[in-house]
């Protein structure tokens, strides 16, 4: 296992350059191709809110793909990382680009991750974005939904599709997210 | 309900909890961070990742909370590089010879001495004032007497490059009669204004001499200037004295004393420093991907 100083290799200081003669913004120094945008949020927020839920979700998928991509780039071989490595490793991503802070919550064998102080309040935008990040930096390919709000922080379910599916279809039916993990632990026949 | 239907269902939830028991132990999940959830009873999710001899099998965990501490890194940016075009050549024009037509070139004065007129004592030189008169009729036998008064003392023009501007033009005023008629008397005022207030360049040693000799030696009072006086001055007075110096205190207590057992109580419950501990000697091997792996099996 890569020790957390074999992952720190990612230097905040350089992570956004501005080349204002070319007029141009990138997200890393050495590639061509992370050409970025300063958007701010509230245009961000508008363009999510009139894109719809599909549109939107797949916003959020390429942004966190994005994010997820530069940390595999970084750290390699990121399921045999630490939890802690990785997840500070995406949590920088995401402060860089002001989209929030991370954090990760293990409910029982169920894997929440919350996102704080997001400048948006679109619920299915930040869960498209996790589970972008998430696809990208391990390689697997997953679901999220989003399980509750509590202010301004937001809880996200990953998990497989159907998983996902099913505990999505309890919360619609007025199930608090916590029932809802702890039915999704029980054997198939007994959680409906 | 008949008893053999509750002995029934007694038996099966017995053999459901005595397997339950017999599941791997779970263990309480480290806790980093306590979130508060002010979401109505959860029921807990199980954890299945550390083994805890705990025979309850739904027993009420937290959730384990990762946070990552992005440390607050102040962007650099770099100051832009401007492409500055580059200037374009502009021929010099060619030197030419002044331009003197209609250029109007003040005639240069010397500055003169920042003294009084009137203040200069001793002897000097006044040189004849040369009042060029221009006599545009026959003579006058009567002696014409003209009075030049200096408004202002004049005084040094400031040490320029540039020529000092004209001293004041000397105000005549004829005492006597006007000249007859066919008579006038056109002067020169600048130059003759001039040349009656410059000082000599060397003082004259004789007239020194005959100004000592002229003026009475100092009163006895003027000659004692320099004693010391009798009575120390206020200013003395002041320098002699020590300073005062204003000592610091002890900088005031933003609490009572009392308060200080307040503020050294500890504030770790030991039922947190034993989840601690707990948590510090359970292994962690689960990578990433495990954990990841076993999310999405569920």
């Amino acid at each position: 296992m890569n020790s957390p100083v074999e992952h720190s290799s990612f230097d905040p200081k350089k992570a956004v350059t501005f080349d204002l003669p070319n007029g141009q913004v990138r997200l890393t120094e050495a590639s061509d191709n992370e050409r970025a945008v300063i958007v701010p949020a509230a245009a961000l927020a508008a363009v999510v809110v009139a894109a719809g839920d599909t549109a939107s979700r797949d916003l959020g998928r390429t942004l966190g793909r994005t994010l997820g991509g530069r940390v595999a780039g970084r750290m390699g071989n990121v399921r045999e990382a630490k939890l802690d490595d990785v997840l500070h490793e995406l949590a920088t991503e995401l402060a860089i680009v002001g989209l929030g802070t991370l954090a990760i919550e293990r409910w029982g064998r169920a894997l929440v991750v919350s996102v704080d102080h997001a400048p948006i309040d679109h619920d299915g935008f930040l869960a498209a974005l996790v589970e972008g990040m998430l696809a990208a930096a391990s390689g697997r390919e997953l679901r999220t939904a989003p399980l509750a709000r509590e202010g301004g922080r937001l809880r996200v379910l990953v998990g497989n599709m159907a998983s996902i599916e099913r505990v999505v279809a309890w919360i619609h039916e007025g199930i608090a997210w916590g029932e809802a993990l702890t039915r999704l632990h029980a054997p198939r026949g007994e959680a409906s | 309900m008949a008893k053999a239907e509750i002995i029934g269902r007694l038996e099966a939830l017995l053999a459901r909890i005595q397997e339950r028991a017999a599941e791997p132990r779970v263990a309480r999940a480290p806790r980093f961070t306590a979130k508060p959830i002010s979401e109505p009873p959860l029921a807990e999710p199980t954890i299945a990742h550390f083994a805890e001899p705990e025979p309850e099998p739904e027993r009420v965990t937290e959730p384990e909370v990762m946070e990552s501490e992005v440390e607050e890194v102040a962007i650099e940016v770099a100051e832009p590089v401007f492409a500055t075009p580059e200037p374009v050549p502009v021929p010099e024009p060619e030197e030419q010879p002044p331009v003197t037509v209609g250029a109007h070139v003040p005639e240069y004065r010397e500055p003169q001495r920042e003294e009084v007129v009137e203040a200069i004592s001793g002897e000097f030189a006044v040189a004849e004032v040369p009042m060029e008169l221009e006599e545009l009729g026959p003579a006058d036998e009567e002696e014409v007497v003209h009075d030049i008064h200096i408004s202002a003392p004049m005084k040094a023009a400031p040490p320029i490059s540039e020529p000092a501007p004209p001293p004041p033009v000397p105000e005549v005023e004829r005492t006597e009669q006007p000249p007859e008629s066919g008579r006038e008397l056109v002067a020169a005022p600048h130059e003759s204004a001039r040349m009656a207030v410059a000082a000599p360049a060397t003082p004259d040693p004789n007239a020194l001499e005959l100004l000592t000799e002229e003026h009475a030696p100092p009163p006895e009072s003027s000659r004692n200037l320099k004693v010391a006086p009798a009575t120390p001055q206020t200013s003395d007075v002041f320098d002699l004295e020590p300073p005062v110096r204003v000592e610091p205190g002890p900088p005031p207590l933003p609490f009572a004393p009392e308060k200080l057992v307040d503020i050294v109580r500890p504030v770790v419950m030991a039922a947190d420093v034993a989840a601690y501990i707990e948590a510090s000697r359970s292994p962690r091997p689960e990578t990433f991907g495990v954990l990841l792996d076993a999310a999405l099996d569920l």
